[in-house]
């Protein structure tokens, strides 16, 4: 038997330091659902490391913030809309802060450091995840990338896929303009490294060890993640790209630096929920945040349609449960998940989801259930 | 020679003229409205000039080596196009770019030896268009560290002998400060053979060829010092005054194959008393109302 395939998916993560939205939870149930299915079919390797993420700006910047206006706070007695509140004020303030005061922040996490701030954030998710069935991809854990940060530059470099001018006063330039695609700052003059940097640090070394790379991503960052998908082409790794909409909130997406998340945070979405079983809510979760809002971003955040679609989850799950009193009925054909993969190795979500739905006469298979969607 | 306002100011206006423009700005009319009408005069000439440019290309940076380039690029721009890029005051665009990602795409008027360098134009600016929204503008934010004091660039002659540097074989130093490492060049810096055979004014030829007509008639080999100003001026800064300099001596016959150069750098070069043959002025950064120096070829040493 030939061996299976391998799958790399590596999203970016959401920065903890501010709660989940639905844009948010859109982009984690995807990936859930990629993964769980996929690996029917393939090894999967999923990362889902926030330590390789913590470098950036948006994330230091705010810790080095909170510790230099508010001091040693009690941040295990805060909300994560309190922590999303600072957050925010944060983000509203046009001064960057200077390289050197970020500095051992950084150097922090390179040792596993978090700041108590996200620390309390992600303990907070890592409950939320339990409650929607998602797998935890080491919320708490220290995974850290690969690779250096200067080490990234120089592989980079060597390959012609990069431009350091950091010795002049300029940044370092991710180039694939042999391609034809601009180039693209991903470290500052004084070696502040943006998310794409970062996301380098973890593919180079691990996309060359897998059949298939999917890069699954926010729609509106288009640009980057077409750069960043011919240098990992141009380095010898199959890239698949799956972007995702955002969820806008009555009709406007609003990025989470300025806030707006209040009443759609995926707690108070769990809250409300109160009422479902929790087999119910998070198929329904996935039946709502999949196959409803699809891949695009044209429907707004519609609590009353979640509500929809957990009633119907409940059913499709009576359904499927084998129960006293029920007549045995044919077991249903197990889906053949190749089926959603179409040229790729890995499946598609919203095809495998859209298609649960769609089998309205049949059961659905209670196995596929459990292991992708509960 | 000490480059004073009065003489600086003469100078700027000069270069104003031989580009075209009415300036008014001559020495002895009043110091601060001199210095606005000169730059009221360069504004006017850059509209008016059509925005013809050329594109600078920089992977990496050596100055002196990238000053050879930029004396080898100059010598192969056809006499049209150089007066045209003349009007326009010899604009030039400094991008980041590796010019081996970018040569099938776009017809470089010369590359440098070593590829850290590339220079696409003078053209009309809209024919630069799409190689300026690929590459991002140079941050050579850096402060300028001079150049070599002392050492020898020897501008290629015509029978296709190299650029090189040093009197006989002076070693450069040849480094670049950076935050937190010193990138040191092992080797004595060498220019590979190019024939430089094109003076412009004496013949055209089309970019990126060499003319296989016998060399014309040339003056004598001349040897001058290069001077260029430290303080206050980034790494980006000192390649713009250079790089007028150089290609605007070459155009006006002061630089031609065989030539020598010895580089000197000072803070600021009112102290330089040799006299000039050309300079490059422009607005002083910390004196607004005033023009400085910031790099000047001397008269023959």
């Amino acid at each position: 038997m030939a061996a299976r395939p391998s799958v790399l998916l590596a999203p970016v993560t959401v920065t903890p330091t501010k709660p989940l939205t639905p844009s948010h939870l859109k982009g984690i149930l995807w990936a859930d659902a990629m993964v769980r299915s996929t690996e029917q079919l393939a090894e999967v390797t999923f990362r889902y490391s926030h330590t390789t993420y913590h470098p950036t700006e948006q994330t230091l910047g705010f810790w080095e913030f909170l510790d230099r206006t508010r001091g040693d706070e009690d941040y295990g007695s805060l909300s994560e809309e309190e922590i999303g509140e600072r957050y925010r004020e944060f983000r509203a303030v046009a001064e960057r802060p200077p390289a050197a005061a970020l500095r051992p922040y950084a150097c922090a996490v390179e040792q596993g450091w978090v700041h108590p701030a996200s620390a309390r954030v992600l303990g907070l998710w890592s409950g939320q995840y339990a409650r929607m069935g998602l797998r935890d991809p080491g919320l708490l854990t220290h995974q850290p990338p690969g690779l250096g940060l200067e080490e990234t530059v120089e592989r980079l470099v060597q390959a012609g896929l990069a431009l350091d001018q950091r010795r002049f006063g300029g940044p370092v330039l991710l180039d694939a303009t042999a391609h034809g695609l601009p180039l693209r700052r991903i470290v500052s003059a004084d070696s502040r490294p943006n998310y794409l940097a970062c996301a380098l640090r973890e593919l180079l070394p691990l996309s060359a060890r897998h059949d298939e790379t999917v890069l699954l991503y926010d729609r509106e960052l288009d640009a980057d993640y077409r750069l960043l998908a011919q240098v990992l082409r141009t380095l010898g790794a199959t890239v698949r790209l799956v972007p995702v909409g955002r969820v806008p909130i009555d009709g406007r997406i609003v990025p989470a630096r300025h806030g707006g998340w209040r009443g759609h945070t995926a707690e108070a979405l769990l809250r409300a929920a109160a009422e479902h079983a929790p087999a119910a809510v998070r198929l329904g979760l996935r039946l709502y945040f999949i196959a409803v809002l699809g891949p695009g971003q044209q429907q707004s955040f519609r609590a009353d349609l979640l509500h929809q679609c957990m009633a119907r989850a409940r059913r499709m799950l009576a359904a499927a449960a084998p129960g006293p009193g029920r007549a045995p009925g044919p077991r249903p054909e197990p889906l053949d998940l190749s089926r959603y993969r179409r040229s790729h190795l890995h499946v598609d979500p919203y095809r495998l989801t859209t298609a649960l739905l769609g089998k309205r006469q049949a059961a659905p298979d209670r196995e596929l259930l459990a292991a992708v969607y509960l | 020679m000490t480059p004073t306002q009065e003489v600086l100011l003469s100078w700027a206006a000069d270069r104003l003229r031989a580009a075209g423009a009415a300036p008014g700005g001559d020495a002895g009319d009043d110091g601060v409205s001199a210095v606005a009408r000169l730059r009221a005069a360069r504004e006017a000439l850059a509209v008016a000039a059509g925005g013809h440019a050329a594109v600078c290309v920089l992977a990496d940076l050596d100055v002196p080596s990238w000053m050879a380039e930029v004396f080898r690029f100059a010598v192969k721009v056809p006499a049209g196009d150089g007066e045209a890029w003349r009007r326009a005051l010899t604009r030039t665009v400094f991008l980041s770019g590796r010019p081996a990602n970018l040569r099938e795409r776009f017809a470089f008027s010369h590359t440098s030896a070593d590829g850290s360098a590339a220079w696409f134009g003078p053209v009309p600016a809209a024919a630069g268009a799409t190689l300026r929204r690929l590459l991002k503008t140079f941050e050579g934010t850096q402060p300028f560290e001079g150049l070599p004091e002392g050492a020898v660039l020897r501008l290629g002659s015509g029978d296709g002998t190299a650029a090189a540097v040093g009197p006989g074989a002076v070693r450069l130093p040849g480094t670049v400060q950076s935050p937190g490492r010193m990138t040191p060049v092992p080797e004595p810096i060498t220019f590979a053979p190019a024939p430089l055979s094109c003076v412009p004014g004496h013949s055209a030829h089309v970019p990126g060829s060499v003319p296989s007509l016998p060399a014309p008639a040339r003056r004598s080999p001349v040897h001058r010092e290069l001077y260029a100003a430290t303080a206050g001026v980034t790494l980006a800064a000192a390649l713009v005054h250079l790089h007028h300099l150089l290609v605007e001596a070459v155009a006006d016959d002061l630089l031609a194959p065989g030539d020598r150069l010895t580089l000197r750098s000072a803070p600021r070069l009112s102290t330089v008393t040799r006299p000039v043959a050309a300079l490059r002025a422009d607005t002083d950064a910390l004196h607004p109302d005033q023009l400085q120096a910031y790099a000047l070829l001397t008269e023959e040493i």
